[in-house]
């Protein structure tokens, strides 16, 4: 991990090659067009807008290219020199569409309609999470809410089974919805996908990435998902049935046990490796 | 831990000590809100321990201090709740971040009426990063991230012991330790990122006997376990990212290859004494084996969009993923018998065991799309292909199976809501495992309208049907999730009202009928959740009051329970800078089946909280 950091130190050192000024092409297209408002022409009417904007998150980051900032507000706003001229709520655009979102974040833009065409489909915008750059977010990366909140706003069955009694309830970090998806659908990085497939929840449970000796075959095929309900279950290892029987012998018709008696229904009491064991192939704890 | 500090301090240090000074104008910021809280709980203590383990104490609520580009947050810190986070963030010179963040999560289990009333447990997980990066450079980026995560506590579980379940205690004792390296082309015509991590996980086995006598009454006693052995894993991650865009055409692509390898080795031993007519013997197992395993994974995809004409679009996705692992287990089983008399018998065996995995998955998808104005469809088609090779001596599986499938939807998103639904098709002809469905359909469909003046209804449905043949397994499943609700919000600034209902209906019936869980039924997961929240926030003078109630009743056939969470705050604002609040929580939690695991919890405080401007 030393060597790691050395690397890293001689690779990113600013000494040994000069820093350059960050070029945002479309930033830097839509500055040199004169004819729109200045930021100062529009603080005239929306002096508070503009102050918010300025202080926050996307008006610190405009604020290292002077000209990026200085048309910041008709980046976002369509109309403005109409309305400089007639100020009117009909012709300026009061939320931005999601082109002027993506003149900047560009990358986020492409991975929605690449990898996740169903918000896409659905018609919904940026400004449907992230709040607009003038208005308060409460939560992280500009988004109106906490990113949980934002999530649940539609996806109401998942926020039904956050209310069962087991749940990765604290629905903020380090379990917020975006620990686990993507809401740009954009894949995981390296690091969360440790084995691409149950990366999201080898994050936290890196106990049980293996490689087993003797793996529980389901798990290596199918997944986490193939046992585990993650958003909320009445069980308290979170399985996708109340009892740990019922789901076992989905499978395991055959077992050579008593069934009938109790001992033998809590198959994990005495088969507790089940996610792969290093010592038995019955997957006992050894 | 002694090395992620040192790393930790060699980041920060990599960056020029003068520019880590904030500009000296610049004054601080923020919030920082203490408080202390008490709490009754009556019924299950464990109970609610399992569900919120929320305790008496002090905690400061949040805290937020800014200067410049330096930012401190935190939450958590004290006994009282069961996370903890801190972050702190900067900029300290220019082209320059860098980040250090905490978390800590507390956890305990211990259910009385859960099938499991011997698991038990309390532990604690802490989590560190620091993360540095560096945008000087025109044609890249690059961050460093370092991470270490540790696990402590102990647990106690059933455990296969003396042909018979025991109670073992394990001390909790891992860490996992990670670095990360990223680096993304900016100016590239295609976007390159690359991404390399290394991973160490650490597992130390500590056990011992939780309590000598079996679970199922059996006389011998659980009188010793130990456990000397190590598991390692270490699993370095490759990944490249490739992206390109224009006017008319989006691809992406990605390749991550990991080889994992994993070794255990150490010893493990357990000793049972056997009672009989007034003597005792004694009965040993040590284990002495080493277990090691190599797995190499790689995957990849490759997504591609086209705009064929203004509103047409072809979509194509293609995954693979391919997973071999390689595994054996050497060494010797030592049983030992030691009669009453002192003398003993030792029988040993060698063991010598390999296994082999290998999966093997292939994916392919064709969409078009069409899109005008507020309406989009789409279908296209699907086709996968799965192998897996399984050797676990004598067993073996060696199947491959083809599987095609067909999509179709469509959706309206106006001024006033959305509405969308979809169908999904797909079949195989062979099986691996044989709960597998066979053929599998899907409707899925959801709308949200905004009706106006505060209102706004949802709805929202899934529903799966799947079908085994009963040669194979006779599974007849079929899942379904529904959910509808309504809402109202009034907010005029200073006030704001509002009422959630909700209804969610999850029903997976499996018609596998087992004799001894459900003697007349088959195996049915059944919730059907109806949840109330009520919630509002209001100023009056100086006072300013918040406040929520939510109730969830399941009425499903699983295990029908009803739980309440009312929750106020009452703020008085004592000056620009400081407020003093009260607040209030109740908790009730009610099995109907079961009454050990209910709950009634209050829990009420003071907060102060000052504001530095």
């Amino acid at each position: 991990m030393i060597t790691i950091v050395a690397a890293w130190l001689t690779l990113a050192s600013p000494a040994l090659l000069p820093a350059q000024p960050p070029q945002n092409p479309a930033a830097v297209a839509k500055a040199e067009v004169s004819t729109v408002p200045a930021l100062e022409e529009c603080a005239g009417c929306h002096d508070e807008q503009s102050k918010a904007f300025a202080a926050g998150p996307h008006g610190r980051a405009m604020a290292r290219d002077a000209k990026a900032l200085e048309r910041s507000c008709a980046t976002c706003h369509e109309g403005s020199q109409a309305h400089v001229q007639n100020p009117s709520k009909a012709n300026i655009r009061r939320l931005p569409r999601d082109s002027a979102c993506a003149s900047c974040h560009a990358t986020e833009s492409r991975s929605l309609l690449l990898g996740m065409p169903a918000h896409k489909r659905s018609g919904v915008a940026c400004v449907d999470c992230h709040a607009a750059g003038h208005l308060a977010a409460s939560g992280s990366r500009q988004v109106r809410t906490s990113t949980s909140e934002a999530c649940m706003s539609c996806h109401k069955t998942e926020r039904a089974k956050f209310e069962l009694p087991f749940a990765h309830r604290d629905r903020e970090a380090p379990m917020s919805c975006t620990a686990c998806h993507s809401a740009h659908g954009m894949r995981r990085t390296a690091r969360l996908s440790l084995l691409d497939r149950n990366g999201a929840c080898l994050e936290c449970h890196t106990e049980l990435a293996g490689p087993f000796v003797f793996p529980h075959a389901p798990r290596e095929a199918g997944g986490c998902l193939s046992c585990h309900e993650p958003h909320g279950s009445t069980n308290p290892r979170m399985l996708t049935r109340h009892s740990v029987a019922e789901l076992c012998m989905e499978c395991h018709t055959n077992v050579p046990h008593d069934i009938v008696s109790a001992r033998y229904r809590r198959c994990t009491g005495c088969h507790s490796a089940i996610h792969g064991s290093n010592g038995d192939k019955r997957l006992f704890d050894r | 831990m002694r090395k992620i500090a040192l790393a930790v301090l060699m980041i920060f240090a990599s960056i020029p000590l003068a520019a880590q000074t904030p500009p000296q104008g610049d004054p601080w910021t923020g919030s920082i809100a203490i408080g202390v809280a008490g709490q009754h709980v009556s019924g299950s203590v464990a109970s609610f321990r399992t569900e919120n383990d929320l305790r008496s104490g002090l905690v400061i609520d949040h805290l937020q201090l800014r200067r410049g580009d330096t930012e401190l947050v935190a939450s958590g810190i004290g006994n009282a709740e069961p996370w903890l986070h801190a972050a702190l963030r900067l900029r300290p010179a220019e082209h320059w971040t860098a980040s250090i963040t905490y978390d800590r999560r507390r956890s305990f289990l211990g259910l009385s009426g859960s099938e499991f009333p011997f698991t038990t447990g309390q532990w604690h997980v802490d989590r560190w990063r620091a993360q540095s990066g560096f945008d000087g450079w025109s044609f890249a980026n690059l961050s460093l991230a370092l991470r270490h995560t540790s696990r402590d506590g102990s647990s106690n579980f059933p455990w296969y012991g003396l042909n018979e379940q025991y109670l073992l205690h394990r001390r909790l004792n891992d860490t996992m330790n990670e670095a990360a390296f990223t680096i993304v082309t900016r100016t590239l015509p295609v976007q390159l990122a690359l991404e390399q991590t290394w991973t160490e996980y650490r597992q130390h086995d500590d056990r011992s006997p939780a309590s000598p006598t079996a679970i199922g009454g059996d006389p011998d006693l659980f009188t010793a376990a130990n456990g000397s052995r190590t598991d390692v894993e270490r699993f370095p991650t490759s990944r490249l990212t490739a992206t390109w865009g224009s006017d008319r055409a989006e691809i992406a692509g990605s390749f991550l290859y990991s080889p994992a390898r994993s070794r255990g080795s150490g010893i493990t031993s357990s000793q049972f004494d056997l009672l009989s007519a007034g003597s005792t013997g004694r009965v040993q197992f040590v284990d002495d084996v080493i277990a090691s395993a190599s797995r190499n994974a790689s995957a990849g995809n490759l997504r591609a969009a086209w705009l064929l004409a203004p509103g047409w679009t072809i979509r194509v996705l293609a995954d693979g993923r391919d997973t071999d692992t390689d595994a054996s287990l050497v060494g010797t089983r030592l049983l030992r018998m030691i009669n009453p008399n002192g003398s003993s018998l030792d029988l040993t065996s060698a063991l010598d065991t390999s296994t082999t995995y290998r999966v093997k998955d292939e994916s392919a998808r064709a969409e078009l799309g069409w899109a005008r104005g507020r309406w989009s469809a789409w279908g296209g088609a699907f086709t996968a292909q799965r192998s897996v090779d399984w050797n676990v001596d004598p067993e073996r599986i060696d199947v491959n199976r083809h599987a095609t499938g067909e999509v179709a939807g469509a959706a309206y998103a106006g001024p006033n809501g959305r509405v969308s639904a979809e169908y999904e098709h797909g079949s195989f002809e062979h099986y691996i495992f044989r709960t597998d469905p066979a053929k599998t359909d899907r409707l899925t469909v959801r709308f949200r309208s905004v009706v106006g003046r505060g209102f706004e209804v949802h709805g929202e449905g899934r529903f799966d049907w799947a079908k085994n043949p009963v040669s194979e397994s006779g599974l007849d499943h079929s899942s379904r999730a529904e959910s509808a609700g309504a809402g109202w919000t009034s907010a005029d600034g200073h006030q704001t009202f509002g009422v959630d209902l909700g209804w969610t209906k999850l029903r997976t019936v499996t018609q596998l009928t087992l004799p001894a869980v459900a003697p007349d039924n088959p195996s049915i997961y059944d919730l059907r959740l109806m949840t109330t929240t009520a919630y509002g926030r209001s100023s009056y003078g100086r006072f300013r009051f918040s406040g929520s109630a939510s109730r969830v009743r399941d009425n499903g056939e699983t295990w029908p329970l009803t739980s309440w969470n009312l929750r106020g705050r009452l703020a008085f604002v004592v000056s620009e800078r400081a407020e003093l609040g009260i607040f209030g929580e109740k908790w009730k939690y009610d099995e109907r089946r079961s009454s050990l695991d209910d709950y009634d919890a209050t829990r009420y405080g003071v907060t102060v909280q000052w504001r530095i401007r």
